[in-house]
C-alpha cells in the first residue's frame, strides 16, 4: 500500500472513532447503552441491520464465489423480502409491545424461564464462537494477500471495535454501522467502475455480458427440484425465507437493532428498507465476481489464489505435479485470451462468432477443471480442504487496483468485519446482562450498576472474540465445524418463536422439548443425508411446531398480547 | 433518519396515517411481494437472455 492508501485508511478510522464518541454522549443508563433509549429512526437502523449482516467474508467471499460459480447464489436472498414482511406483521408487534431488551426475554413472558435461558444460552454460544471467526477470517486473508501480520490485523480491528462499542454502546454501534455501510456501497461502486476501467479499451458492456454468458455466469435462477442441489429457486424462496426469518427474527444481533426504534412504524420501516435494498446489493456484489471472471480472460490469473497454499504445495514432494498443472493452466489461458480477442473482433465486424464461442467454452471448461485438480492436489498435500474463494477479490485488489482506491477498498473490508463484530458484542452483552446476570444473579441492583456491568461484559466478549480469533489458526478444520453449529439450531429457535406467535395454547413444556427435538432432528438430517443446509431451518421449525402442538395442554401461561398491527 | 427525541412524543405507530407514498401498511407489504416477484422474473430473464453457453 502507498502513502495515499494509508492516508485513506487513517482518515476512515479516525472518522469512525470520532463519530462514535460524538454519538455516545446521548446514551442514558442501561436502556441507552443497549437500546439507544428507543429513539432512533428507520434509516440508521435499516443501514445498521444491513451492515450487521454483511460481514467481511460476505463481501470478499461472495465475489469469489461468483467468480467460480456465477450469479446463482443470489437465489438465497429471494426469500428475504418476504421474511421482512412476515417480521413486520408478526414479530415486530410482539417484541415492541412487550418492551423487552432481548428477543429471549419475550419467551419468558410467553412461556417460561427455562425456555428463555436455553434460547439465550444457545445464542451466546453460537454468536460468541462466530464473533471470533468473523475477525479471524478477514484477518487471515489480508495477512496472506497483503503480507500483514495476522495478530496485528486482528488486534487493530478488535481493539478499535471493542473501544467504541464499550464507550458508546448501541448508539455508537448503529451510527458507525451507518458510516461503514455507506463505505461498503461506495466500495461496491468503485470496484465495479475500476474493473470496467481495467478491461481492454475495445471491450464494451455487451461484450462483458456475452463473455460471461458463455460459461453461464449470469444464470441466476435454477428450477431444479433436487433437494441436494444447494441453490435453486425453491431452496432460495422457501429455505432463504426461513433462514432470513431465523436470523432477523430470533438472533439478538438483529432484533436489538430494531428494538432501538422510537416507534413500531420506524422499526418496520427499517426492515422494509432492507426488503427493497438487500437483493439488488447482492446482485451488485456478485456482479463484481462475474466481472472478475471476464477480466481474467485478458489477464492471466493464478491457478490458485491463496499464495500460502501454493507455497505449501510447491515445497512439498508433489511440487512438480503442481508446476505441471500451472503450465497447462497458463497455456490454456493464453489460448483462451487469443480466442476471446478473436471473438470480440468477430462481434464488432458482424462476422460469425459461433465457432470461436465454442472454442472459448471448451477452454473455460478446461481451466475450471484444472482449478479443481489443483485444489484437490492441495487438499491431499495439506490433509485439509482447500478453498480459495476468499482470496480471489483481495488478490485482484493488491495486484491491479490503483493507489488510493486500494486503501479505500481494504478499509471497506475492515468496515465489514467491524460492523458485524460491534453488533455481536452489544448483543452478547445484552443477553448476558439481561437474560442471566440481572435475571438470576443480581436482580435488584440500580441502573448505574447494570451499566457498569454492561461495559465490562462488552469488554469481556471483545476479549473472548479477539482471543478466539488469535487462537482460530490452530483449530484447522475445526473452524468449519464451529461455523456450522449455528445452522443446526437456528431453525429450531425460529420454531419456538413461531410457536409463541401462532399457537395460542402452546406452553413452555412444548416449546422447551420442541426446541430440543428440533435440534436433534436437524443434527440427524445433517449427519445422515445430503439435504442442502438451506432446508435445515424449515425442518427445525416444523419439528418444534409439531412437538409444541402435540404437547399443548391448556391456555398459554404467559402474558404477551397478540399482535393487531 | 432523524433521531430527535422530541419527535418520539408523537405516536406514529399503527392505525391511521400514510406510510410515505403508501396509503396503508397492507399496500407496503403487497408492494414488497410484487417487487420480489418482479426481481425474480428480471433475474430469470437475465439468465435466459445472457446465456450463451450454446450457439
Amino acid at each position: 500500500m502507498t502513502g495515499l492508501d494509508w492516508t485513506v485508511f487513517a482518515v476512515y478510522f479516525s472518522g469512525v472513532i470520532g463519530f462514535a464518541y460524538y454519538q455516545s454522549r446521548k446514551n442514558v443508563g442501561v436502556e441507552g447503552f443497549f437500546l439507544a433509549n428507543r429513539r432512533l429512526g428507520w434509516g440508521a437502523i435499516g443501514l445498521s441491520v444491513m451492515a450487521t449482516q454483511a460481514s467481511a467474508i460476505t463481501y470478499i467471499g461472495t465475489t469469489g464465489q461468483a467468480f467460480d460459480d456465477g450469479m446463482e447464489f443470489v437465489q438465497v436472498y429471494l426469500g428475504l423480502p418476504i421474511a421482512m414482511v412476515i417480521l413486520c406483521i408478526l414479530f415486530v408487534p410482539y417484541f415492541f409491545r412487550s418492551k423487552v431488551f432481548t428477543a429471549y426475554e419475550f419467551l419468558e413472558q410467553r412461556f417460561d424461564g427455562r425456555t428463555r435461558a436455553l434460547t439465550s444460552a444457545l445464542f451466546l454460544v453460537s454468536r460468541g464462537l462466530a464473533s471470533g471467526l468473523a475477525l479471524y477470517a478477514p484477518a487471515i486473508v489480508l495477512s496472506v494477500i497483503m503480507g500483514w501480520d495476522e495478530t496485528i490485523t486482528i488486534l487493530i480491528m478488535g481493539i478499535i471495535t471493542v473501544a467504541y462499542t464499550m464507550m458508546g454502546g448501541i448508539t455508537a454501534v448503529i451510527w458507525t454501522d451507518v458510516i461503514q455501510m455507506l463505505m461498503m456501497f461506495v466500495g461496491i461502486g468503485v470496484a465495479l467502475v475500476a474493473l470496467f476501467g481495467a478491461l481492454p479499451a475495445e471491450v464494451g458492456v455487451t461484450d462483458v455480458a456475452f463473455i460471461g454468458g458463455i460459461s453461464e455466469m449470469w444464470n441466476s435462477i435454477d428450477f431444479s427440484l433436487d433437494p441436494t442441489n444447494t441453490y435453486t429457486i425453491w431452496s432460495g424462496i422457501i429455505g432463504g425465507l426461513f433462514l432470513a426469518l431465523a436470523y432477523f427474527g430470533t438472533d439478538q444481533t438483529q432484533v436489538q437493532r430494531y428494538l432501538t426504534a422510537r416507534s413500531m412504524r420506524q422499526s418496520r420501516l427499517s426492515l422494509i428498507f432492507n426488503a427493497f435494498l438487500k437483493v439488488p446489493m447482492q446482485v451488485f456484489i456478485l456482479s463484481i465476481g462475474v466481472l472478475l471472471y471476464v477480466f481474467y480472460h485478458f489477464e492471466r490469473p493464478p491457478l490458485v489464489f491463496n499464495p500460502a497454499e501454493v507455497a505449501q504445495v510447491q515445497t512439498s514432494e508433489r511440487g512438480e505435479e503442481f508446476g505441471a498443472l500451472e503450465a497447462r493452466h497458463a497455456e490454456a489461458h493464453d489460448a483462451r485470451r487469443t480466442a476471446t480477442l478473436e471473438l470480440l473482433d468477430a462481434r464488432h465486424t458482424a462476422r460469425d462468432a459461433e465457432p470461436i464461442r465454442a472454442r472459448i467454452a471448451a477452454y473455460d471448461a478446461e481451466l475450471s477443471g484444472l482449478r479443481t485438480e489443483a485444489r484437490d492436489l492441495i487438499t491431499d498435500v495439506r490433509g485439509a480442504s482447500s478453498n480459495d474463494v476468499n482470496y480471489v477479490f483481495p488478490s485482484y485488489l493488491i495486484n491491479y487496483v490503483p493507489a488510493g482506491i486500494l486503501g479505500l477498498l481494504i478499509a471497506v473490508i475492515f468496515a465489514a468485519a467491524m460492523s458485524s463484530l460491534d453488533s455481536a458484542l452489544t448483543a452478547l452483552s445484552s443477553a448476558t446482562v439481561i437474560d442471566f446476570y440481572g435475571r438470576y444473579f443480581r436482580p435488584d441492583e440500580d441502573d448505574e450498576h447494570y451499566l457498569r456491568v454492561s461495559r465490562v461484559t462488552t469488554l469481556a466478549w471483545g476479549v473472548f472474540a479477539v482471543g478466539g480469533a488469535l487462537y482460530a489458526g490452530r483449530l484447522g478444520s475445526l473452524i468449519e465445524a464451529v461455523n456450522q453449529i449455528g445452522s443446526l439450531f437456528y431453525g429450531s429457535l425460529l420454531g419456538v418463536f413461531l410457536l409463541a406467535f401462532l399457537v395460542r395454547r402452546a406452553n413452555g413444556r412444548g416449546a422447551f422439548y420442541g426446541l430440543i427435538g428440533g435440534m436433534l432432528t436437524v443434527a440427524a438430517v445433517s449427519a445422515l443425508t445430503d439435504v442442502s443446509w438451506l432446508w435445515y431451518n424449515v425442518i427445525g421449525s416444523a419439528v418444534v411446531l409439531a412437538v409444541g402442538l402435540a404437547l399443548r395442554d391448556g391456555p398459554a401461561s404467559g402474558t404477551a398480547e397478540p399482535a393487531t398491527g | 433518519m432523524t433521531d430527535d427525541p422530541r419527535v418520539a412524543a408523537a405516536d406514529e405507530d399503527e392505525g391511521g396515517g400514510r406510510i410515505g407514498i403508501f396509503p396503508t401498511w397492507r399496500a407496503v407489504y403487497i408492494t414488497v411481494l410484487i417487487y420480489t416477484a418482479a426481481l425474480t422474473v428480471a433475474l430469470y430473464a437475465m439468465s435466459r437472455l445472457l446465456d450463451h453457453s450454446s450457439g
